[in-house]
């Protein structure tokens, strides 16, 4: 087994590296275990849940409260999936720059932080639709910008208690289309 | 402050390339969880202090922009139509007329009245018509209030 998985494209959007994977969404749904049918890229890997399918537990930093449709251990670090976003289209392997919806990335993103913060653990965000299983390596100034940001989006929310990813990411988002150097995309073929 | 810490990369068998950031534990905006009657007395309240002076602020915004309106409008009739007079508040006869000569469009001056130049002078019946003509196209020259003509030659 190599390093390397084999993604099939890759872009920077909004500060974030998007590794993207499409598969044939027959075949995949198909598969019986959890981690090849949702996380394709990483059939056969020792992959595991946290916790039963189809449970969602919380998982809290500061006020920051997320529950991601799936948290992994995946060795020494953990996987974040969220599968149930999204809009449930299709993404074209030449157009999916244009398809791309940041709030969903952000979302994905702010709740891998919640699970991070939470267990203390490295983890990485993932984002499986409908045909496309996407890997997001966000940048210092996106990560700065959520991590700073989630009492200002409390307040704004008028959230008591907590905030979500949703609440958080579309608080962020317009603040980092303003940032220099972040909305521009720069795309490069894997 | 709480360390999370997000993988760039995942391999097949774990995650690689560690991301660091610190999130603030007491941002947020209430650092003490509120007990529940705290969060019933909350939920009761009719109107909260902020909402209620951003109302009162906004009244008296939409008040002076009001103002502000109708006394531009004012202005502008005033300097359009002049000041209103007393009796009835409408214009007078003479702002009627000036009214009327600003809106009719502006009429060709009409041709100046030939002299009437004093008979002894003038032998006018005894000329005949092709001669007279020139002499029709002088005169209103030589009748213009300025006159230049005339004071140059009188100081050359």
């Amino acid at each position: 087994m190599t390093d390397k998985l084999d993604w099939h494209d890759e872009a920077e959007l909004l500060g974030v590296r998007v590794r993207a994977y499409f598969f044939d969404p027959a075949e995949v749904d198909a598969r019986p275990d959890f981690v090849g049918r949702q996380l394709p890229i990483l059939r056969g890997s020792p992959a595991t849940l946290l916790a039963p399918e189809g449970q969602r537990s919380g998982y809290r930093v500061a006020a920051l409260l997320a529950q991601p449709d799936a948290v992994l251990s995946h060795g020494s670090g953990l996987l974040c999936l969220s599968y149930k976003g999204g809009d449930g289209r299709l993404h074209e392997p030449g157009l999916w720059r244009r398809q791309w919806r940041a709030d969903v990335m952000l979302q994905c993103v702010a709740a891998a932080m919640a699970v991070s913060g939470d267990r203390q653990q490295p983890t990485a965000a993932l984002w499986r639709g409908a045909n496309l299983l996407c890997q997001f390596d966000p940048s210092p100034p996106v990560l700065e910008c959520l991590a700073t940001h989630i009492g200002a989006a409390q307040r704004y929310w008028r959230e008591p208690l907590q905030v979500s990813p949703a609440q958080l990411a579309s608080f962020c988002e317009p603040r980092l289309r303003v940032l220099p150097g972040l909305a521009a995309p720069v795309a490069a073929a894997v | 402050m709480i360390q999370v810490q997000i993988a760039s990369q995942i391999t097949p068998l774990g995650v690689q390339g560690i991301r660091w950031v610190l999130v603030d534990p007491t941002d947020s905006c209430n650092a003490t969880v509120p007990t529940p009657v705290d969060m019933l007395t909350a939920a009761v309240a009719p109107v909260e202090p902020s909402a209620e002076r951003s109302l009162l602020s906004m009244g008296v915004l939409k008040l002076g922009v009001t103002g502000m309106g109708l006394g531009l409008a004012l202005w502008t009739a005033q300097a359009w139509l002049g000041a209103p007079t007393a009796p009835g508040l409408g214009p007078t006869a003479g702002q009627r007329a000036t009214e009327r000569a600003a809106v009719l469009p502006p009429v060709l001056a009409a041709p100046a009245p030939a002299p009437t130049l004093p008979a002894a002078t003038q032998p006018a019946p005894t000329l005949p018509p092709d001669r007279a003509a020139p002499a029709a196209t002088v005169e209103p020259a030589a009748s213009a209030p300025a006159a230049a003509p005339l004071i140059t030659a009188e100081l050359r």
